[in-house]
């Protein structure tokens, strides 16, 4: 397993606000620490803004925003293309400005007070970094992909009709239901959300799951930055809750009492819909997936959205790649693939371009590994990614990853 | 480098080895170059043919091989070698087989040189070949009617015994020795010699018009004081005239020599922030003034970049102790544009290289960086003695002019620029720093020598491998004839041969390999090379190859690198003083003896029509003349059995003769294994048991071949359009050698050389497009020049194999962070899931945009084709990479990774 810290410093007066490690080892002394935000400063004193510095297998990336909290994140991985951690740390900032709002952020003098008030961050801090050093319990892929993770739920027509009739009885139009960090379902202005939010949003309701219902005030980093929604989590089931981002009513109390009212009568449906885990995916399509398929990830850019599996049973003649494996192998495999080589559609054009010929396209891509073999086609506005045995010939992964993206996409089935 | 200072010393060396007394002692001490060795033993001799033109010296190659041949020695093979060794370094020290493209009046024959050249095939143009014009006093003893010669005699013939005539180039009212006078003391003196241009008699000027009047005045007898001057050839320029001996060289050689240097593209440069910087604290005080941690800088000029020196520094110290590994590169942004500065540290100082992120990347940059410093450290020992040396900035700045400009060179990184390409424009092809030198496209990832593969089922490389072989071992015959006292100065730990630029044979270990690859690449050789033809090209250096292993180093072995090129064939030789041999003098410069024995390596591999095998292989073979333009996405599936042979055929579709000729004897399995045939390359340390009797023979089977190819083109053209006829697939390929991590098993079939740690990628690139068409062959053209083949018009060629280029840049960095994250260093680094890598493919779809008006090459369809990258670790580690149309089946596929294995599975 790597390691990954991420450092917060207060920009103006270069005092570490916070500190956060996972993995193992420690966390750099706080006179490196020094030392790393110095380098940066005396940078952008005469104009030169240090981006990111490599070593052979750890990457460090510092980035300032708003001129008024720097972070640096130091993560051991190797990293393939031209730019490395950018995103993510974009993601990390943005988590703050959840909890926080970006005027308190920004606008504060009072570094002791920021310092304690950036602590309810670190849950959502924590669940990033160890999805990025790769922690047996972190299995989503949203931080990489920069879409909200979903089911595919053979009820999901139903399910959309009743969440939006929810939310209007509840005086919200941003409602979804999720299961654990997944969404079920969601109203339109949901989707509407940016990426960044519905990668956050998501990571925020599953990162505390215990409560029967939360009332968080957060405030969205794109759409609202400044003006915090009040955001009402009620659980339904075990591990299906409703959320909504509503105004000053109602109130917690109004919301869960509508909330088991209105969902009663579709009690049978979420108890069903809770059956898909943890394959994420509809009984019937899982059916029409080759047998030679134990994992897949797919994405749709357009619509923000993207499902996994990865419990797919493997044959037993070989040995088998635990979960684990399956989802570091599809991560690492996304990583390197694509931004350096696959550009996503609608995703902002990379800063730092590769050089690839204009008219010739890359779809198709695949990489072969000892243990595992990933195939992934790119068909805008899907990534699909397979995930298959290492024995298996690349033509009929290829046929296979076809197959297996037309699963998905051709005939009537629930869309991602 | 400063070639034409102190000259004067050098007297009459000509003269000398034209007697014929002296022929057979030749005085080594006396070559052209040793004047040009530099205080510290270093040298850096081009010498260029007077006028050059390919085909001029390919026949004059052949005319002197062949003259060689006819030789009646052909009865032991051995014998037969070493007299055409004496005889080649013979034809080598006159000028006299350099054949000139001259068009002066001749002289007498029986008032010419009595050592005259005995070849029929180079007469009596002797004189005039002579590169330089060393300025000869000469004492006369003249007398009343001493050369009574009749009234029609000019007063010069008479009184001077010297036929005067004159130079057909301005300025022609020099005097020039048209002739001697039998009998006459100018001829018996011997110093005046036929052609030598009359300077000045008792101190006055002589000019054709006062000739007559200094000769009426002369007091007769008495003893005058004539000064001649031997006299190049007549394309020198009026400055060359001056008294001093000069050295023929083209524009190029100067400019790679350093003699004069290019006007930079100054605006050009200071537009494009980039920097080379060795920075040590070492000594700064507070006090110091700005800039005093800066030991080394080019370009001269300051920038941001410069100024914020500080910075990278601290990172790279900082981050090294963060992550517990050394930072290899930052990316910065300076005015909305990305920078790489790429870093090595050498103790507490830093060497570091910034460019723009339109240039390079970041793993480009990493890459450049690494070849930098190893070629410092190769030529210099330690960085700090390099570029932390102040004394070496004018030497280094010459490198880095090479190598920067490059890389600059290559202009924006992005696909406009094969648009620009498309419309035949090379402006910015140019080596901003010096726009002489033609610019070659390299990649800096697979920046290793390149193979060319030679065809004709490896006799030449026999033979090349014997040559080599022998000169390593000084098995040199009549070496005791040539010098008595011959204690043995050098070890020769080995050597390698490129021509044009491509490594053809090499007996080093890999990290050897590449360092004398970066020395002669980096320092512009290989391109000067490939380019010009070079009458001689001697470069001398003490090197430290051998920086990295940590085994102690014996204080008393010092190494040294010759490299030694003659046309366009370059021969290194890395070698040993102190161990075994007799120690060598501090700072002394190249033994004449080697220089001899290797250039005369070269006259024989010259002899051998090496020369025409290779350029058989390089037109005909691998690289440049697949295109897959015409019938774009015509892609129909064949059916396997057939293209299984296609693909081979396509591997063998040379269309030289020789090879041709050859295959035909040979067993089909063993033809269709043509991939083969380029790991074959790797196996050339195994000829030890090469037997004699294939040498010989070979050199008359080239020379058959060559005849036959002369005359041959159109059997050639018609084997073409069999192959086109057939709808066969193309083969487009070529190797590079790679430097890997594993260590080769010794018991390894495919052994290269006696290096312990030798271990290599190799690269093929095979490009099946369907129905692919091969341009005539552009012998002028070299496969990398782009410049050139964009005068023909292969843009979809090009822009395939720009994109091959380019993902194969992307499948090597997978591929190497896969490997990378097994060996987990540092506090961060991990074993990632992609540790076990093993091949990376990519498929790309070309879709013709709309309303192109591209001569109707390209058809609506679209055209989709593979890059596939494999990694290969046993038995040592490799990369292969292979371009194919997508209709190839995955059966085929893997043959070619087999076959290009060595059927080593």
């Amino acid at each position: 397993m790597a390691s990954c810290t991420l450092v917060g410093v207060f920009a103006s007066s270069g005092v570490p606000l916070f500190v956060r490690h996972t993995g193992p080892g420690k966390a750099p002394a706080y006179a490196l620490i020094g030392s790393l935000n110095g380098v940066h400063v005396f940078g952008e004193s005469h104009g030169v803004t240090l981006c990111t510095t490599r070593t052979r297998n750890a990457s460090l990336t510092w980035k300032t925003y708003h001129d008024s909290i720097r972070l640096v994140l130091i993560r051991g991985s190797e990293c393939v293309g031209d730019s490395c951690d950018g995103t993510l740390l974009d993601l990390m900032f943005s988590s703050l400005v959840l909890i926080l709002g970006l005027d308190a952020l920004t606008t504060t003098s009072n570094v002791e007070r920021l310092k304690r008030d950036l602590r309810p961050c670190y849950p959502l801090l924590d669940e990033l970094m160890s999805r990025v050093v790769g922690s047996e319990d972190c299995l989503g892929f949203s931080h990489l992909t920069g879409c909200a993770e979903c089911l595919l739920p053979s009820e999901q027509q139903t399910l959309q009709n009743e969440i939006d009739k929810f939310c209007e009885t509840a005086d919200s139009t941003y409602g979804c239901v999720m299961v654990q960090g997944k969404v079920l379902c969601g109203t339109k202005n949901f989707w509407s959300l940016s990426h960044i939010e519905l990668v956050l949003l998501p990571l925020l309701v599953a990162s505390n799951f215990i409560t029967l219902a939360r009332d968080i005030p957060i405030y969205l980093p794109n759409k609202s930055p400044n003006v915090p929604f009040r955001m009402l989590v009620v659980r339904l089931t075990v591990n299906l809750s409703v959320a909504t981002l509503c105004g000053p009513t109602p109130t917690l109390n109004e919301m869960i009492r509508s909330a088991s009212s209105f969902w009663a009568p579709s009690y049978q449906v979420l108890e069903t819909v809770s059956t898909l885990l943890p394959w994420n995916i509809a009984p019937h399509l899982l059916s029409q997936l080759d047998n030679a398929v134990i994992g897949l990830l797919l994405v749709n850019y357009d619509s923000k959205r993207c499902v996994s599996c990865v419990h797919l049973s493997e044959d037993s003649r070989t040995r088998p790649l635990n979960i684990n494996k399956r989802v570091s192998a599809l991560r690492s495999v996304y990583r390197s693939v694509i931004g350096p080589l696959l550009q996503p559609p609608a995703m902002p054009p990379d800063d730092l371009p590769t050089l690839l010929q204009q008219d010739h396209t890359p779809l198709e891509t695949y990489i072969n590994c000892d243990t595992y073999k990933v195939y992934i086609i790119q068909s805008s506005p899907y990534h699909l990614l397979v995930l298959f045995p290492p024995a298996l010939p690349v033509h009929i992964a290829r046929q296979v990853s076809y197959r297996t993206l037309a699963v998905f996409t051709k005939g009537k089935v629930p869309k991602l | 480098m400063e070639p034409s200072a102190q000259f004067e010393s050098e007297s009459d060396s000509e003269s000398v080895s034209s007697r014929p007394s002296d022929e057979s002692s030749y005085r080594y001490d006396e070559a052209e170059w040793l004047e040009h060795v530099k205080s510290d033993g270093s040298l850096l001799y081009v010498e260029s043919y007077v006028s050059s033109t390919v085909r001029e010296k390919q026949a004059q190659a052949f005319k002197a091989s062949s003259g060689g041949e006819k030789k009646p020695a052909f009865s032991s093979p051995v014998k037969e070698i070493k007299k055409k060794n004496k005889l080649l370094r013979l034809l080598q020290r006159r000028p006299s087989v350099r054949v000139k493209g001259t068009s002066r009046v001749g002289v007498g024959g029986e008032s010419g040189p009595k050592g005259g050249p005995d070849l029929a095939s180079a007469p009596k143009v002797t004189f005039r070949d002579n590169p330089s014009g060393e300025v000869r006093k000469v004492h006369l003893q003249v007398y009343e009617g001493g050369n009574n010669l009749g009234r029609r005699a000019s007063l010069c013939e008479t009184v001077l015994g010297v036929v005067p005539g004159r130079f057909s180039e301005p300025p022609d009212s020099r005097v020039m020795v048209a002739g001697l006078v039998p009998g006459s003391q100018a001829l018996r003196n011997g110093a005046i010699k036929i052609g030598d241009w009359l300077k000045e008699v008792d101190e006055t000027d002589v000019t054709w018009d006062n000739l007559d009047d200094i000769l009426a005045e002369l007091q007769i007898p008495s003893v005058i004081t004539l000064s001649v001057q031997k006299c190049a050839s007549e394309t020198l320029p009026a400055e060359h005239e001056s008294d001093r001996k000069r050295v023929i060289q083209t524009q190029l050689v100067k400019i790679v020599t350093g003699v004069e240097t290019d006007e930079p593209d100054m605006p050009c440069l200071q537009d494009i922030p980039h920097t080379l910087l060795y920075l040590s604290l070492m000594g700064v005080t507070e006090d110091s003034p700005d800039g005093a941690d800066i030991r080394y800088q080019f370009p001269n000029w300051s920038n941001k970049l410069v100024k914020v020196r500080g910075m990278f520094i601290t990172t790279a110290h900082t981050v090294q102790e963060v992550v517990g590994s050394p930072a290899l590169c930052s990316t910065v942004l300076l005015d909305g544009e990305h920078y790489h500065v790429a870093y090595v540290r050498e103790n507490n100082d830093v060497f570091l290289l910034a460019m723009p992120h339109s240039y390079v990347s970041s793993h480009e940059i990493v890459a450049l960086m690494d070849q930098l410093s190893s070629l410092i450290r190769f030529e210099f020992e330690t960085l700090s003695k390099g570029v932390g040396d102040s004394i070496h900035k004018a030497y280094l700045d010459h490198l880095m002019s090479h190598v920067l400009g490059t890389v600059l060179s290559q202009g924006f990184r992005d696909s406009r620029r094969l648009h620009q390409l498309d419309g035949g424009s090379s402006s910015n092809q140019r080596n901003p720093y010096l726009p002489q030198i033609p610019a070659l496209v390299p990649s800096f990832i697979f920046s290793f020598p390149t193979w060319l593969i030679l065809q004709d089922d490896g006799e030449a490389k026999l033979q090349i491998d014997n040559c080599l072989s022998e000169l390593e071992s000084g098995d040199f015959g009549d070496d005791d004839s040539d010098c008595e006292d011959c204690v043995p100065l050098y070890n020769i730990l080995g050597t390698c041969l490129f021509y044009k630029g491509y490594l053809i044979a090499s007996h080093l270990s890999s990290e050897e390999l590449k360092n004398i690859w970066l020395f002669t690449h980096h320092h512009g050789l290989l391109s000067l090379t490939a380019h010009e033809s070079v009458s001689q090209l001697v470069a001398w250096r003490p090197v430290s190859p051998y920086n990295d292993s940590t085994a102690p180093r014996d204080e008393a072995i010092n190494h040294y690198l010759l490299v030694v090129a003659m046309n366009h064939c370059l021969l290194g030789l890395l070698l040993e003083t102190g161990g075994v041999t007799e120690p060598l003098e501090e700072n002394s410069g190249p033994d004449p003896v080697l220089v001899d024995q290797a250039e005369a390596s070269l006259y024989q591999l010259h002899a051998l029509h090496i020369n025409t095998i290779c350029e058989h292989s390089l037109s005909s073979g691998g690289i440049e003349t697949v295109f897959a333009d015409d019938k774009v996405g015509r892609g129909t599936p064949v059916k396997k059995a057939k293209e299984k042979t296609e693909v081979a055929e396509g591997g063998l579709r040379l269309p030289d003769v020789p090879s041709i000729l050859k295959q035909k004897s040979s067993p089909l399995p063993e033809s269709r294994l043509h991939v083969h045939d380029h790991v074959g390359c790797e196996c050339e340390g195994s000829t030890g048991e090469a037997s004699e009797d294939s040498f010989t023979h070979s050199s008359h089977d080239s020379s058959l071949a060559l005849e036959e190819d002369e005359e041959g083109d159109e059997d050639s053209e018609s084997d073409w359009r069999i192959f086109k006829s057939a709808e066969s697939r193309g083969l487009h390929q070529y190797d590079l050698e790679m430097k890997g991590l594993a260590h080769r098993q010794p018991s390894s079939p495919v052994r290269v050389t006696s290096g312990k740690d030798v271990v290599l990628f190799h690269m093929v690139q095979l490009e099946v497009g369907e129905g692919v068409l091969i341009q005539p062959l552009m012998s002028e053209s070299l496969p990398s020049n782009t410049a050139a083949s964009a005068s023909h018009p292969p843009p979809f060629h090009l822009q395939v194999l720009h994109s091959f280029r380019s993902t194969c840049t992307h499948i090597h960095h997978v591929l190497q962070a896969g490997l990378r994250s097994k060996e987990p260093s540092g506090s961060y680094g991990c074993s990632s899931a992609l540790s076990g890598i093993k091949e990376h493919g990519v498929l790309f779809t070309y879709t013709p945009p709309a309303g192109d008006g591209n001569g109707g090459k390209r058809r609506g369809q679209s055209f989709s084709y593979w890059v596939v990258g494999r990694l290969i670790l046993a038995p040592y580690q490799r990369e292969v990479y292979v371009c194919y149309h997508e209709s190839v089946p995955q059966n085929i596929l893997e043959m070619a990774f087999r076959v290009s294995l060595g059927c080593v599975i």
